[in-house]
């Protein structure tokens, strides 16, 4: 046991903090007026799908630039081999490099693709769809969504009834998507369909990758509770998909799906981020700002500060142990699932408790004007999402008792 | 970085836990409520054959030099087996911050005997049992050749046991820490009747006189270094209490049948044990945070601090859960759990309270 980073772990931190101070696009800022991303590995202010395919010309370059640059280092999917245009990083040095991307603050390009869907085609796909999507989704070029949740189907996964029919050399695709995370941005779909309607529910799934423009594809975005567009449905209607585009066997999507939400990250950047929300809070309460907008009795917020301090320490020890376990070769148990648990529910409190430093002043949507730019109370509605966003905390806790503790069904 | 175990420190953890769960009837707390000393001198001699009392000393004193972290993994295992017995003071309270502190004389006499079985343990003296306070109950005064003790301090564990004690004093406004013979004449120590395991009692000192060679030097941040020790390794004794409430909550679900089908098959009850099992290791690996840091000799402030408050309240959760789930048998005598939740009430008072350590925390983050 040791928290310090071996010589070769901290020669990869400082390689990366130089290439990200010599290597950020100058003028990639945040966007003042833009929702946060959901996605909990991104950044606050950005969102680099929507910033690649931005009708602003100089956004759009500096968000292509910049995944440009990483790809050069192959950091935009680091853990992949070199040979689809990865670094072939070790779980360590890829949580180095997220932690450090997020202390510079700076986006993460293509996380969707890059760190779900790319190891979910390695370890399932045939070598001819590794060579045909990884290298595109390494070098920042090629965007991928994925098309699990319908409208009857949540947590209860299996139940999709997206429907697929072979017809000679490739399958037809009927049914619909729901809260399809920046779909809208995507080239590109992996999409859990239904190829055996008479097999019992888990035996019957297939996953397909549809590519975004074919024809019968249908996007649209969907308005959330801040009035930005993070989700969308999709609608398939006798979209032709090849069917060299099956991933692993037919009827057998479920172990494919399960590879993939395996991956669901433990949450290292999320960590990083709450912790700089809370050092800004933290700096704002030292600064003379406070005195204009902060509330005068702060006994209990110093103490829930303190708390979540706590907390943000704890969350960044699961987070770590998960990687240590990995880079171990130990079997994963539950940590993953604990760390997503207990980082989702301390979204949450840390928003609320920022935003009650500041009384009546938190009722401000408006970021010009209001303390810090109203980030707590845009946070605490971007939190909302934070424990059914990517499984239900209720799932999660299900998986940690089922499968890590052995109780039963 | 590596939160893992090595190899090494799985061996330790495993041989210890071995042990321990094979001297159990003989040595937990329940066996030893009717000696008068509250803990197994069986026992402790057979921990200090087995060089459990060296192992994490520094090897110029005649230990084994396995460091701190190595003495929370025995401490985990002495939680986990509810095992009282006088470690906590002699090694960590004493023996670590003597060998750290102390001249050579005294870490030959009292690190060595430690290292060799002798009890010690360790008298805070702080007003109203503020840990943290800037002050002590007991008062020295200069007399020729040493100091003259007087005062009295509350919660000393295994004071009728130890030969000496390390007593923190008020010396010209600062702190000072002597090192008291108990069998001296003015060394009066009563029993407290109190809600955990370990004995503990209010012992008043009454013009002790102490030679002057029994002065570790060093004064505050004597006090200071016992006070991170200790907060730790109560720390690492609850993650091992925590871990058995957890386990013995699972296995109970697994079993205990209503309504046809194992409790443990309900959702509310799975839930249940699913905010345990992340509160443990949430609570374990910030605890070993705190004792890496310490062992390192690094800045440890804020790990001790945080890991104290968040590890006594997760082992507070972990209890109430492990109650609800047990219901009324938890709630016996009889039954284990209730050893627990006393042992996780006492550890989480010493060296400190959540509430003390979150206050640490908010003051060291300026607000």
């Amino acid at each position: 046991m040791h928290w310090a980073d071996s010589e070769q772990d901290a020669a990869f931190r400082d390689e990366v903090r130089a290439f990200v101070r010599g290597s950020f696009p100058a003028g990639y800022e945040p966007d003042p007026a833009g929702e946060n991303s959901l996605e909990p590995e991104d950044a606050l202010g950005y969102e680099w799908s929507a910033d690649r395919v931005s009708p602003d010309p100089v956004r759009r370059g500096h968000a292509r630039a910049w995944a440009a640059a990483l790809a050069g280092r192959g950091w935009v999917a680091p853990r992949l081999p070199e040979k689809y245009g990865g670094a072939g990083c070790s779980p360590m040095q890829e949580l180095i490099l997220q932690e450090e991307l997020m202390r510079a603050g700076v986006p993460t390009v293509n996380g969707i693709a890059a760190f779900l869907f790319a190891p979910t085609l390695l370890a399932c796909g045939t070598e001819e769809q590794r060579a045909a999507h990884l290298p595109g989704i390494a070098r920042g070029e090629v965007t991928w969504a994925q098309g699990f949740s319908e409208p009857d189907a949540g947590s209860d996964l299996a139940s999709v009834r997206t429907r697929a029919v072979r017809r000679g050399g490739e399958y037809v695709l009927n049914g619909q998507k729901v809260w399809t995370s920046l779909a809208q941005y995507a080239d590109w779909l992996f999409v859990l369909v239904r190829t055996d309607p008479e097999a019992p529910k888990h035996r019957g799934l297939t996953m397909l990758l549809v590519d975004a423009g074919s024809p019968g594809v249908a996007i649209r975005p969907i308005r959330d509770i801040r009035g930005a567009e993070p989700f969308n449905e999709m609608f398939f209607t006798d979209v032709r998909v090849p069917a060299e585009n099956l991933v692993g066997a037919e009827n057998e999507g479920w172990r494919v799906a399960m590879t993939a939400l395996g991956f669901e990250r433990a949450g290292i950047g999320a960590t990083i981020k709450y912790e700089r929300v809370l050092a800004q809070l933290v700096e704002y309460l030292r600064s003379g700002h406070a005195a204009s907008f902060v509330r005068d009795d702060v006994a209990v917020l110093r103490r829930e500060i303190a708390k979540r301090y706590l907390e943000t320490r704890v969350l960044h020890n699961l987070a770590r142990y998960s990687v240590s376990k990995q880079e171990a070769g130990e079997v994963p148990g539950y940590e993953a699932s604990a760390s997503l648990l207990f980082g989702a529910e301390l979204n949450q409190r840390l928003a609320r408790t920022g935003a009650s430093a500041f009384g009546p002043f938190a009722n401000l949507w408006q970021r010009g004007e209001a303390p810090l730019g109203a980030l707590f109370t845009h946070l605490r509605f971007d939190s909302v999402a934070a424990t059914f966003i990517g499984g239900a905390a209720e799932i999660q806790r299900q998986i940690i008792a089922c499968r890590g503790l052995g109780l039963p069904r | 970085m590596d939160l893992t175990l090595t190899a090494d420190q799985r061996l330790i953890r495993d041989a210890a836990a071995g042990f321990l769960s094979a001297r159990a009837t003989e040595a937990g707390t329940r066996a030893v409520r009717t000696e008068t000393s509250g803990y197994s001198r069986t026992l402790w001699k057979e921990l200090v054959d087995l060089g459990w009392t060296g192992l994490p000393l520094p090897a110029s004193d005649g230990g084994e030099g396995a460091g701190f972290l190595t003495a929370c993994l025995l401490l985990e295992q002495l939680g986990a087996h509810q095992i009282p017995s006088p470690y906590l003071p002699s090694v960590v309270c004493a023996a670590f911050p003597i060998a750290r502190f102390g001249t050579p004389g005294q870490r030959e006499e009292f690190v060595g005997g430690v290292v060799r079985g002798r009890v010690l343990s360790y008298a805070r003296a702080a007003p109203r049992g503020q840990w943290e306070a800037d002050a002590s109950e007991v008062l020295a005064t200069p007399v020729p050749g040493g100091y003259r003790l007087s005062g009295e301090a509350w919660f000393v564990p295994y004071a009728e046991a130890a030969e000496q004690l390390l007593v923190v004093a008020e010396l010209d406004g600062d702190l000072a820490v002597f090192v008291a013979d108990t069998a001296v004449p003015g060394v009066h120590s009563a029993e407290l009747d109190v809600v955990g395991s370990e004995p503990q009692y209010r012992v008043e000192f009454r013009d002790v006189v102490v030679p002057a060679s029994r002065m570790i030097d060093g004064g505050r941040a004597v006090v200071r270094l016992i006070s991170a020790l200790g907060a730790v390794a109560a720390c690492a004794e609850m993650v091992g209490g925590a871990e058995r409430v957890l386990d013995s909550t699972v296995r109970y679900a697994r079993t205990r049948e209503q309504f046809g089908r194992p409790i443990g098959s309900f959702q509310a009850v799975q839930h249940h044990c699913a905010d345990m099992a992340v509160d443990v290791l949430g609570a374990r690996l910030t605890a070993y945070e705190a004792a890496w840091r310490l062992a390192e000799g690094l800045p440890a402030d804020m790990e001790v601090a945080v890991a104290k408050a968040a590890v006594s309240e997760a082992y507070r959760r972990v209890c109430a859960l492990g109650h609800q789930v047990h219901g009324a048998i938890g709630f016996t005598y009889e039954h284990d759990l209730h050893l627990y939740s006393r042992h996780q009430f006492a550890c989480s008072l010493a060296f400190g309270d959540a509430d003390a350590h979150l206050d640490y925390v908010a003051r060291a983050l300026g607000i």
